[in-house]
């Protein structure tokens, strides 16, 4: 039985050689881009022949990329606050009341998540041809809301599941009409978990690179389909500084919601 | 079926909740006449229709029959929120993202009182309650009877015109239960609050409530004083749900004697029976009110013979069997039990005055 007992001597290891392993296989691709982003030249190189902040600097002036990421920003913001202002409402409906039809509206409101990306894309470029929204921010606004409506939809539900609803009875024994009800009860104790779910809506659109390739063109152009482009076009350094810049703005989100999260307890 | 009052304040008429398409009648065809001021006890087993009742006077729930009028004024068709009625909620529900202070203040806010006028009123239901000290804490920093007692000054901050209370004390353990009963039937007095009170906790109703409105199965098989409930109950479910009861099922055979024929001998009542000789009934008598005796009467009392006695330090209760087989209990005190064992015979007897017969 000596092997039996090597084994289990062995086991603990073994999930940390794993988590290890994946950790490196996720950070060191990221860790290469960083320091390419820190590369002289026009093209991107590994290993860098010197380091600069050139790079950074062409980052921040060049119009062809500062649009993109302006463009990114407007549209996720737009897009989050439609998507919200949807899902909002209707996980209300769904948690409160009965309706007839409601299955089917549940399955209408989830039909983007079944529905393949490129199929959604393809469906978009030529809707949006015939509407004359091609091209446009608006266009890239609603395909993207209709993206993260199901996504935000299913969080802002299992918020909604655990909310204790007797607080919205006990505030209209207190005289409160359903809108203060909401108010003042409701939203101050779900706004957290409703800014989690705005956050998932902006970041879905930011990060989205297939619908808007076939439909954001040049004038709409959001900062992934701009890295796509100079990937594929031009190898210019300036995707590596992107790439780190969106790098560490996510770590330090997710520090700062394992710092806040260490803090409450 | 209850007592008309004088001045019904709120009134249940007809009252009826069905669910599931009409298949299943959470309440049925309830009535009651609430009086100004009256301490009001719903009290029911499980699932008959307590909290269905109180929710369709609060305005939470709609009556699929039926008006609930208060002071002359139908409102069913009134909000919740227009009703003026407190409500206090057995998981107490405080807003927990409100101090205690604020909890209680946030009736009188909705109300737009001046600020002065809030604090005033606060500070004031806050030292009824005894939480002064506690006014700037959240909700989830008091312990469950604090919490209670906070919830029980928002209801009562706005000097609502009917306050609700569902199982109030259910979650807290005895010991606060029985001071938080007292405190509540305090604060009531006091303030000549109308309250409805629903529970299942017999020994609650009865001590705080002046009249009862015993349920059963979404209907009301009695209403009236809980002593009344507890010596003259209306049908064999409340003789049975409230406190211990021996019930014989007898057949009439002296009406004017008020003398009816049971499993163990003849039963006397105290009054002539408004009923033909055969008749059904049933005869109720309490275990405490069944005495031994040096021998059996010919009537009222029988022989037992022991079959379990269980202390109970205050009281005992022992259980007997006639020599057909029917069960009998009583309520001995210690000294009179302390010469029974079981298997030894019992001599009882019972006065007519405490027999209480049901005429189905
Ligand atoms: N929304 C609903 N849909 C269907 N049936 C319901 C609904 N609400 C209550 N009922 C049913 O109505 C009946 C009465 O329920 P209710 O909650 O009034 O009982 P209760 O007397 O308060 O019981 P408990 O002491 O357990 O709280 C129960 O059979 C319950 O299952
Ligand atoms: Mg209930």
């Amino acid at each position: 039985m000596t092997g039996g007992s090597a084994w289990s001597r062995g086991a603990p290891l073994l999930p940390r050689l794993l988590a290890v392993a994946v950790a490196a296989f996720v950070l060191l691709p990221m860790l290469l881009v960083v320091v390419m982003s820190f590369g002289e030249g026009t093209s991107l190189r590994f290993p860098p022949s010197a380091f600069t902040l050139d790079s950074y600097a062409a980052y921040v002036t060049r119009p062809d990329w500062m649009q993109p990421t302006l463009n990114s920003f407007v549209i996720a913001l737009a897009s989050a606050a439609i998507t919200l202002l949807v899902t909002t409402p209707a996980a209300f409906a769904f948690a409160l009341f009965d309706f007839p039809g409601k299955r089917l509206v549940r399955l209408m409101i989830m039909m983007p998540l079944m529905v393949p990306f490129i199929v959604m894309a393809l469906a978009y470029f030529f809707f949006f041809g015939r509407t004359g929204l091609l091209n446009t921010m608006t266009g890239v606004v609603i395909a993207h809301a209709c993206l993260s409506v199901p996504i935000v939809f299913l969080i802002q539900s299992a918020n909604l599941k655990s909310f204790d609803w007797t607080l919205m009875r006990a505030s209209a024994s207190c005289g409160a009409g359903p809108l203060t009800s909401f108010r003042h009860v409701a939203l101050p104790l779900l706004r957290p978990s409703f800014l989690v779910a705005g956050l998932f809506a902006f970041i879905t659109s930011f990060d989205e690179t297939v619908i808007a390739l076939f439909i954001s063109g040049r004038a709409a152009s959001t900062l992934p389909r701009r890295m796509f482009e100079s990937v594929r076009q031009e190898s210019d350094p300036v995707v590596a500084v992107v790439s780190t810049l969106l790098f560490v703005v996510v770590v330090v989100a997710a520090l700062a919601v394992a710092w806040r999260q260490s803090r409450k307890q | 079926m209850h007592q008309p009052s004088p001045d019904p304040f709120l009134r249940l008429e007809g009252v009826s909740k069905r669910y599931a398409g009409g298949a299943l009648r959470a309440v049925d065809d309830v009535s009651i006449d609430i009086r100004r001021g009256e301490f009001l006890s719903l009290l029911g087993p499980s699932g008959s229709g307590k909290t269905t009742t109180l929710m369709m006077i609060a305005g939470f729930e709609l009556p699929s029959d039926g008006r609930i009028v208060l002071s002359g004024r139908d409102i069913v068709g009134i909000p919740a929120h227009r009703r003026n009625f407190g409500m206090v909620f057995q998981n107490y529900a405080l807003f927990p993202h409100m101090t205690v202070f604020d909890n209680v203040a946030y009736p009188l806010r909705l109300r737009k009182l001046a600020p002065d006028a809030i604090a005033e009123t606060v500070g004031r239901y806050l030292e009824m309650v005894g939480l002064t000290s506690y006014a700037d804490r959240r909700p989830n920093a008091l312990s469950g009877g604090q919490q209670q007692r906070v919830a029980l000054a928002r209801a009562l901050v706005f000097d609502p015109a009917v306050v609700l209370m569902d199982e109030p004390l259910g979650a807290l353990d005895k010991n606060l239960r029985e001071q938080l009963q007292f405190e509540i039937k305090a604060l009531q007095r006091k303030l000549g609050i109308t309250l409805i009170y629903v529970t299942h906790d017999q020994s609650e109703a009865m001590t705080m409530s002046d009249r009862i409105a015993v349920f059963n199965a979404g209907h009301i098989e009695q209403i009236a004083a809980p002593i009344e409930i507890y010596r003259r109950p209306a049908t064999r479910f409340v003789g049975e749900f409230v406190g211990e009861s021996n019930m014989f099922e007898a057949t009439v055979s002296d009406p004017q004697a008020g003398v009816v024929s049971t499993a163990i001998g003849p039963v006397r009542a105290a009054a002539p029976l408004d009923c033909a000789r055969d008749a059904p009934v049933l005869a109720m008598i309490r275990p405490e009110l069944i005495r031994p005796a040096d021998a059996p009467p010919a009537d009222n009392g029988t022989t037992l013979t022991v079959a379990s006695i269980v202390h109970f330090g205050d009281r005992v209760a022992v259980e007997g069997s006639t020599a057909d087989g029917h069960t009998v209990r009583l309520r001995l005190s210690d000294r009179e039990a302390a010469a029974l064992a079981p298997g030894a015979d019992l001599a009882v007897s019972w006065r007519p005055d405490d027999v209480h017969l049901l005429v189905p």
